[in-house]
């Protein structure tokens, strides 16, 4: 026989502000026979109860801490007020107290206008604001950090979801966010009109929450263009957040356990506060120690390393001082190769293309490589090493190229620059080549702007021109 | 918006204190105002609290007396006076009430014409003897 279930852990959205909207939620839930439990931040708990009607109010302590002991003894004399008036505690969060009545006449909790919204435009200054501020500041971070790649490395900056998608994703967060503070500002605003006319508050309207609900769903399925876009395969994606979250959550979690010990013991506020943000600094520094200590432990054991999606074999090398050196070979598709260049034949080429790509843009990160060690190379084997960068917008194009030429350092000490070769040799629109003090060096940035098309390639040797050819033809087919 | 710090008082807040000249405690004053008002004016939990912690950060009450979870309290001097200006502040309303709903046309033209008591004399509605009440 099925067990019947007497908790109901659910996810709740409701903003701190939403008075109105908790105390319907609240009644509904009773009438269909949970009560509220417990009140966390995203998880609420109801315990099965008879289905009946029940009246719920909700009200700020704004003096309350999260850090004070539990209840705080004006707590206390306010539950007791509240329990003589018949309403009795049903759960308390944050500055948040929630009272439940089967009166079906109750005195209301609150009965004076202007001292209700006095206290509660106190409790939100000191939760609500708070909160959009830092949320505010977090992505002014994400859009300078982006900012600051966009100048420096605009072709990496548009090919990486990661760099692209965050400023979305907290975009997002941040229209989130405003749309659900906004309702209580427009609330607190014809809270004000009614009081100062002698009026009672009017209830809390949440016009925008299906919009907000939307973005947030928006937010969160940008991290699926995110990991799919990146560079990194999803192993390394899994190990990443592994390593990343499991010591947040548990540094989150071991901090918010000695809080609530500390509070149960009737500890001081400041002192809580004192010990718990101590547990939480150490917690992370010692967590961050950990994963490094992990890291490097796995990488030198071999038990796993970041970008190894792809290695087809990994070759030992014997060193001439002893030991070995291990060579990771990868077997991507290039779309050119050496050996479309040269005679050469070389079994221990690493052939690897890492891509990465937006809805902005696209970047191959190409190498051939021989083993670098010194013990290893071959110094006769000719490597290549070139970045596709491919665009469908002709303003990202101009924007990519204009920073690719201006790459150019000269000095009274140094003279790097692009000068202008024949394009028509490599199959393209426009194509240069690198200068160092006056001498040409065996890299060139192509360009095609038919197609949107930046390339940034390095040869290890001196191309001829009908290597030149050959390379055009493949790379701009 | 909220008052300035209790240059005038709202119905709750007049109650509240006038409860605590003599010692009661937070349930008492719920169920006094009750009785005072005939219902009237219901005081609920929430409000009374604010009040209270308003009151005693303001220095308008003092508590008197813990006996456990029970606390006590009575009005100070700075009560008192905040309770006697919220009293002349409505007798001032109350005294207009009657002069301007008593004989209104009498009481308005006194104010248009910044009448003297003669010449209230020459009010021709209202009764000899009713513009002494003015």
């Amino acid at each position: 026989m099925k067990k019947e279930k007497t908790e109901l852990r659910r996810l709740e959205r409701f903003p701190f502000y939403d008075f109105t909207g908790i105390e319907t939620h609240l009644q509904n839930m009773a009438a269909r026979g949970w009560l509220l439990k417990e009140r966390g931040g995203t998880f609420w708990t109801y315990q099965k109860i008879p289905p009946q009607k029940l009246t719920f109010a909700v009200s700020y302590l704004p003096d309350l801490s999260e850090f004070d002991p539990q209840p705080t003894d004006s707590q206390q004399l306010y539950y007791e007020l509240c329990e003589s008036a018949g309403w009795i505690l049903v759960a308390s969060w944050n500055k948040m107290q929630i009272f439940c009545t089967s009166n079906p006449n109750p005195i209301p909790l609150e009965t004076d206008p202007p001292t209700r919204l006095e206290t509660i435009e106190k409790a939100m200054n000191r939760s609500l604001l708070p909160n959009l501020f830092a949320i505010l500041l977090l992505i002014g971070v994400q859009f300078w950090n982006f900012g600051n790649q966009l100048i420096n490395n605009p072709m990496r900056a548009l090919s990486n979801s990661v760099t692209v998608m965050m400023p979305l994703i907290f975009a997002l967060l941040l229209a989130v966010h405003l749309l659900e503070a906004l309702p209580y500002f427009l609330w607190l605003f014809r809270s004000r009109r009614a009081v100062a006319g002698g009026g009672v508050l009017p209830p809390i309207q949440r016009p925008f929450r299906i919009l907000s609900n939307t973005l947030l769903v928006a937010a969160i399925a940008c991290f699926i263009p995110m990991v799919c876009g990146n560079e990194l395969g999803l192993g390394d994606w899994i190990r990443t957040m592994i390593l990343v979250f499991i010591p947040i959550f548990s540094v989150t979690w071991l901090a918010g356990c000695v809080k609530e010990d500390l509070r149960e013991h009737k500890v001081s506020r400041r002192k809580n506060q004192i010990i718990t943000i101590s547990t939480a600094v150490i917690g992370t520094v010692a967590a961050m120690a950990l994963i490094l200590y992990i890291t490097i432990m796995g990488l030198i054991s071999g038990l796993f390393q970041l970008g190894d999606e792809g290695i087809v074999k990994t070759v030992e090398i014997p060193l001439s001082q002893g030991g070995v050196y291990k060579w990771d070979m990868y077997h991507d598709t290039l779309p050119l190769y050496a050996e479309d260049l040269t005679d050469v034949n070389y079994d221990m080429y690493s052939y690897e293309n890492r891509r990465s790509q937006t809805l902005l843009a696209s970047l191959q990160d190409v190498r051939q490589d021989a083993p670098p060690h010194r013990d290893a190379i071959d110094r006769d084997v000719p490597e290549l090493r070139y970045e596709i960068f491919e665009t469908p917008f002709s303003a990202v194009f101009r924007y990519v190229l204009h920073h690719a030429r201006n790459d150019e350092f000269i000095t009274d000490f140094e003279q790097d620059e692009w000068r202008e070769v024949d394009a028509s040799a490599w199959n393209c629109t426009q194509a240069w080549q690198r200068y160092s003090m006056g001498e040409p060096s065996h890299r060139y940035l192509l360009a095609d702007s038919e197609t949107g098309t930046l390339i940034d390639i390095y040869f290890y040797w001196d191309p001829t021109e009908e290597q030149i050819r050959i390379a055009g033809k493949k790379l701009f087919s | 918006m909220p008052r300035e710090k209790f240059q005038t008082l709202t119905e709750q807040m007049f109650y509240v204190l006038l409860c605590l000249q003599n010692e009661c405690c937070g349930t008492d004053i719920m169920t006094m105002v009750g009785g005072m008002t005939q219902g009237r004016i219901q005081i609920g939990p929430g409000t009374l609290y604010t009040l209270l912690e308003k009151f005693l950060e303001a220095g308008m009450i003092e508590e008197t007396k813990v006996e456990g979870r029970k606390r006590s309290y009575r009005i100070t001097p700075e009560g008192i006076h905040a309770l006697d200006a919220e009293f002349q502040r409505i007798t001032a309303l109350a005294d207009d009430y009657r002069r301007f709903t008593a004989y209104p046309q009498a009481a308005l033209a006194v104010l248009k014409e910044g009448g003297t008591d003669d010449e209230k004399g020459k009010d021709r509605t209202a009764p000899a003897g009713a513009l002494s009440v003015l």
